[in-house]
């Protein structure tokens, strides 16, 4: 039987709880004390609460799902078409309001207590658009491809700025999933097509960046010029891809070559490479050297190390013999880097050791090269320790 | 006055449902990256910026390359180690129409592809990025090579603004770091190429 004793503190049990909840604005001791008595200041004993309210920066609804986070504390998530949410038990003083949700790039506002009545956080589109199904970044190899604002007029031998993507996203899309098809596919590059894991193109994660106001410019530079803030944007990125569409103008040799360049060897801090929209052997080959950390096989004035572990290419030849005899290959084919001119005299050598055969990915023979077992095996490791490190 | 009990109890319940909540939210959120912004010059490398930000980090580890970065801990250990391409250093390829006329120009030195050194004369700046950890003081690279220390770079001013900003962040609640050494946040140390 309940009797009015209880009641009554059952009552105040109830007050005093949402007291401390903060859903009742009156005013509580705040933990600030007065920094001249060291007593709290009348003032600094109310809470208080406001407002926070998220809005499409396009259309100026309200937003619901969108997270607030105070000073870094999860509060709650705006609901209904108002986008709103009410955050309580503000002390007085100055507060970070960070607004977090999908589609929308993640907006920060500080607001002033007792000063400011509300905060109205104006959320914009993400400059990351995601491409087809995506898992955890921390599992896959995410792939980043930017569109850039110019390309190469072999007439006039000069770059000139384009329109075909910065007026035309669908340009940029379509070109972007021809692309990413190829890498999808890259078991059939393979000489040994089963040599990679059976899911290699769920793998990855694709994206492409959209900022209406800063593109790549993929000709400045070898290897061209990200967007101001790109990092900034994307610190995730493993690799980050600027396509630009094909050559204009009449072909008169080089450099008017459709022609890729990469910024590593290997994915992650700042790897980044570009590569023509149309010509997806110079794409693969780049993303041989920055997506997976592969040599070039090649003899040129290029870079040369044996990239350990399972290298595709060796600093010593019994090392490139030791590597094939432990995978169970023919050992003959381990052979220096060189390259001959046609009257059989060498004009480049290297002290390098290279084992897959002709017409290899790495190496000049783009157009028919595969992906020999050594490259293969290197991806395969890649692909397998992506993100797998731990602090 | 049964009712007002029945309302009571439920709002009480409501309350702390609402109060649990408030302390989870997506973890995927709370996610933070250290971003060392250093300046690469012919002959030194120094810090250019470095803040903390929420977000993913990038893979580390499987670049080859000419630095070593070392993350150290506040009690002096080495926490995770990586090398780094050095970013002067860019790769480029022609993609040729065919092999005969690839042949034809691998005859011609000067049409050979090219490894660009920029170092020579360009100064470029290499975005470091690393992902938040509570035990992280600082951050070394060294040059492979030599060994040679190019730059140590103290993370306490990122942690402290960072801080000031969430200071009810997870990761910013119970860790009383110390102080910020105030004469060196970072040391510059000279980079003889």
């Amino acid at each position: 039987m309940i009797t009015d004793k209880t009641c009554r503190i059952t009552w105040r049990i109830f007050l005093t709880l949402a007291i401390l909840l903060g859903l009742v604005a009156v005013p509580v001791i705040a933990t600030s004390p007065d920094s001249s008595s060291g007593q709290p200041s009348p003032d600094d004993r109310h809470t208080y609460g406001i407002p926070v309210t998220c809005r499409d920066s396009n259309t100026g609804t309200g937003i619901a799902g969108i997270r607030v986070y105070l000073d870094g504390e999860f509060r709650g998530v705006t609901t209904g078409k108002e986008g709103r949410i009410v955050v309580l038990s503000l002390p007085r003083g100055e507060h970070t309001v960070r607004a977090v949700g999908r589609g929308y790039r993640e907006n920060t506002s500080i607001i002033r207590i007792p000063q400011d009545e509300g905060a109205y956080i104006l959320m914009y589109p993400s400059k990351i658009i995601p491409v087809g199904e995506t898992g955890a970044v921390e599992d896959r190899m995410d792939v980043v491809f930017v569109p850039s604002k110019t390309q190469y007029d072999c007439t006039k031998k000069q770059k000139i700025s384009t329109d075909y993507y910065t007026a035309n996203e669908d340009n940029f899309r379509n070109d972007v999933n021809g692309l990413i098809e190829k890498l999808r596919a890259l078991n059939s590059l393979t000489r040994n097509q089963s040599c990679l894991p059976g899911d290699t193109p769920d793998r990855f994660n694709f994206y492409y960046y959209s900022d209406p106001g800063d593109y790549a410019d993929a000709f400045s530079g070898c290897a061209g010029k990200l967007p101001e803030d790109f990092w900034k944007d994307a610190p995730f990125t493993d690799v980050a891809v600027i396509i630009y569409p094909q050559y204009t103008g009449k072909y008169t040799g080089p450099p008017c070559e459709p022609n890729g360049c990469s910024s590593t060897m290997g994915p992650g801090t700042q790897s980044w490479f570009k590569s023509p929209a149309n010509n997806a052997p110079v794409f693969m080959h780049e993303a041989g050297h920055t997506g997976f950390g592969l040599m070039d096989t090649y003899c040129g004035e290029t870079y040369y190390a044996q990239n350990d572990p399972r290298p595709n290419v060796w600093s010593t030849q019994s090392a490139c013999i030791l590597s094939a005899e432990s995978n169970s290959w023919d050992p003959t084919y381990c052979r220096q880097i060189l390259q001959k001119a046609s009257n059989g005299t060498i004009i480049c050598q290297k002290e390098f050791w290279r084992y897959d055969p002709d017409p290899d990915m790495m190496s000049y023979s783009l157009f028919t090269g595969k992906f020999g077992n050594a490259t293969t095996l290197h991806i395969h490791h890649m692909l397998d320790n992506i993100n797998r490190w731990n602090l | 006055m049964r009712r007002i009990i029945v309302l009571g109890v439920i709002l009480l319940i409501l309350c702390l449902a609402a109060g649990s909540v408030t302390n989870s939210g997506n973890s995927d959120d709370q996610k933070k990256v250290f971003l060392i912004v250093l300046g690469i010059h012919k002959n030194s490398i120094d810090l250019e910026e470095m803040e903390i930000r929420y977000g993913h980090s990038p893979n580390l580890g499987y670049q080859t390359g000419n630095f070593t970065v070392d993350i150290l801990a506040k009690n002096g250990t080495r926490l995770f180690s990586f090398d780094i391409w050095d970013p002067r250093c860019h790769l480029e390829e022609y993609g040729l129409h065919n092999e005969l006329v690839q042949h034809e120009l691998m005859e011609d030195p000067e049409l050979e592809q090219k490894y660009l050194a920029q170092g020579e004369t360009n100064d470029i700046d290499l975005p470091l990025i690393i992902p938040y950890h509570n035990d992280i003081q600082s951050i070394e690279i060294r040059e492979n090579e030599t060994g040679a220390l190019l730059i140590s770079v103290n993370v306490s001013p990122a942690v402290d603004a960072f801080r000031a900003r969430f200071p009810r962040d997870p990761d910013m609640m119970g860790n009383n770091c110390g102080q910020p050494d105030s004469l060196f946040h970072h040391t510059m140390i000279a980079w003889p190429f």
